[in-house]
């Protein structure tokens, strides 16, 4: 007993040892971003790996003045609020009538999800490019938002319908005996006892959508329609020579999802693995 | 009046469905038809005209496409290693190996992080002067210092290692997932039985978990097709000499970047093509496992 005993703690270790170096390869880039992201030019020159030696905020300074870092910040939040929203609020209903009110082909709608998930965005572009063309609304948030829903609502319809085929179905049918209409269930009855689905499902889509690059770089042309992301990554090629100022940016862009994923962390991981495993 | 009631709601539940799936149709299944169709068309003084499959045949003479084509290939390829790094570092963390749920936490983070930002953080990261190739240096390792980005035969393989390390923690935390659900007394019979930790990762994680892997690796082998142009397009803008093309960057160049739109669309057709392929395998592989 006692040698293999040894030899578990043994690989107790190399496995810590492990885990430890995938943490800092993890850690490292982003505490990178931050440090030098208060650093002026010149000490990142200096010294690009370590610790400022004197803490300086000019670089979110000049990152607001040079460029329109705020208003970026507020077409993002908006595209975020307004799209994850929207999804919810029309995956909600279209998951309840497919998992409990036996509409025809209800099965093949739910089956049309995953192939739908899976269509890249990319081929999508040049038809809705050119349609948006005709209507010439190219360069509109709200087509931006209304191609944003297309594509989140196959994963989200997906993840709510398997939390709502949980419920029993008992409680739809007496709510329907008691004189509800299907509307007054879905708000009084599902609503409530859906939340947690609901909410977990518009955390992930927050994430994808404040994240997204594509769409919003061929749509949103114009400066002042510019998100953060796009905003950052044109910053990017055009700003090289300040390397600080760069980071200043990312860090604007990346607090708002560390703050999601520190205090939701459980809700955004238990949705993706929801979605996932009773795949 | 009761009767009325029902047979609104009825029809109503119909409602309930519509605009979403509307919605679907217009963003996804109304390109899917048009990008296939006009495949087949080119654009001669503002007018389709038809042309068969000439567009088919330029696509496939273009030496970019094979290249974009390969390196897709290549990409799918690292997904073993994905799935595997992803398995092995969640059943490390199942058996709560110390501080395992603050590794958790750690490994998860680069989900949450937009691809342009850890596009941008790696390629200052990756420099030839930058941290890591002078961290490199500083430990006498000089010649593991490369042009991690700049040296077309590495580009494309820097890349993908960036993709594992995003992606790894959406893996570890559904591997995580399953393994909580893996009846305990599996591994305490093995345990009596002599087996060490590398058997039990073979005959009894492995086969616990092998719903979840095939569903991890298709799902990867997709991200691996749909989307990577995010990365490409911020860290070498499919160089150096032109040799990190993917399709999805070559279809965004050919379209946005003054190129032929039916020639784009033509490769449109060629993703859907492989995406369909991915997905009817992932179907056949479900019901096999039913």
């Amino acid at each position: 007993m006692k040698p293999n005993q040894k030899n578990i703690s043994f690989l107790r270790i190399i496995a810590f040892i492990f885990l430890v170096i995938t943490s800092i390869s993890i850690l490292y880039p982003l505490l990178f971003m931050f440090i030098n992201s208060l650093k002026t030019h010149q000490e990142y020159v200096n010294n690009p790996a370590g610790l400022p030696i004197k803490v300086t905020l000019d670089n979110f300074i000049t990152a607001f003045r040079g460029k329109p870092f705020g208003l970026w910040f507020a077409n993002s939040l908006f595209l975020t609020i307004a799209g994850a929203l929207i999804t919810e609020l029309l995956a909600f209903p279209a998951a309840f009538a497919i998992a409990k009110l036996k509409i025809k082909g209800g099965k093949f709608l739910l089956g049309l999800t995953m192939p739908l998930m899976s269509v890249p965005p990319v081929a999508m572009l040049i038809p809705l490019f050119k349609l948006a063309s005709t209507f010439n609304v190219t360069k509109s948030r709200g087509v931006v938002i209304f191609i944003y829903v297309g594509i989140l609502l196959p994963m989200t319809i997906y993840l709510i319908h398997n939390f709502i085929v949980s419920i029993p179905d008992s409680l739809i049918e007496s709510a329907h005996i008691d004189g509800c209409t299907n509307l007054d269930t879905l708000v009084k009855i599902i609503l409530p006892l859906t939340f947690p689905a609901l909410i977990t499902s518009t955390l992930v889509n927050i994430v994808w959508i404040w994240n997204e690059l594509l769409v919003s770089l061929v749509f949103l042309q114009d400066e002042s329609l510019r998100t953060l992301v796009v905003g950052i990554t044109l910053f990017k090629s055009r700003f090289t020579l300040d390397i600080p100022v760069i980071m200043a940016g990312l860090v604007i862009a990346t607090i708002p999802m560390l703050l999601v994923y520190f205090f939701a962390q459980k809700q955004l991981i238990g949705g993706l693995i929801e979605g996932a495993i009773k795949g | 009046m009761l009767a009325l009631g029902k047979k609104k709601n009825n029809l109503s539940r119909y409602f309930f469905v519509l605009p979403a799936y509307l919605i679907m149709a217009i963003v996804i299944i109304y390109p899917i038809i048009f990008v296939i169709s006009n495949s087949f068309f080119t654009n001669k003084m503002g007018e389709s005209v038809f042309v068969g499959i000439r567009n088919y045949r330029l696509a496939f003479k273009d030496p970019l496409f094979y290249i974009a084509l390969k390196n897709n290939l290549i990409l799918f390829l690292c997904v073993p290693l994905l799935s595997f790094l992803s398995l092995l570092t969640a059943s490390l963390l199942h058996a709560k190996i110390w501080g395992w749920r603050i590794f958790q936490s750690i490994i998860f983070i680069p989900y949450v992080l937009a691809t342009p930002v850890v596009g941008i953080v790696f390629s200052y990261l990756l420099q030839l002067n930058g941290v890591v190739n002078k961290t490199l240096e500083a430990i006498n390792l000089q010649s593991l210092a490369k042009d991690w980005l700049g040296n077309p035969q590495l580009a494309l393989f820097t890349i993908a290692g960036i993709i594992i390390w995003k992606q790894l923690g959406f893996g570890v935390v559904l591997f995580l997932a399953r393994l909580m659900s893996v009846d305990n007394s599996l591994y305490e019979a093995a345990t009596i039985d002599g087996a060490g930790a590398i058997q039990k990762f073979w005959f009894i994680t492995i086969p616990q978990t092998k719903k979840i892997i095939e569903f991890h690796v298709i799902i990867s082998l997709i991200d691996m097709l749909s989307w990577v142009f995010n990365y490409i397009f911020v860290m070498t803008g499919g160089g150096p000499g032109n040799k990190t093309y993917v399709l999805e960057f070559l279809i965004y160049k050919k379209a946005f970047g003054g190129g032929d739109m039916n020639i784009a669309m033509t490769y449109c057709v060629v993703i859907l093509f492989i995406a369909s392929f991915l997905i009817t395998l992932y179907s056949l592989l479900l019901r096999k496992d039913d």
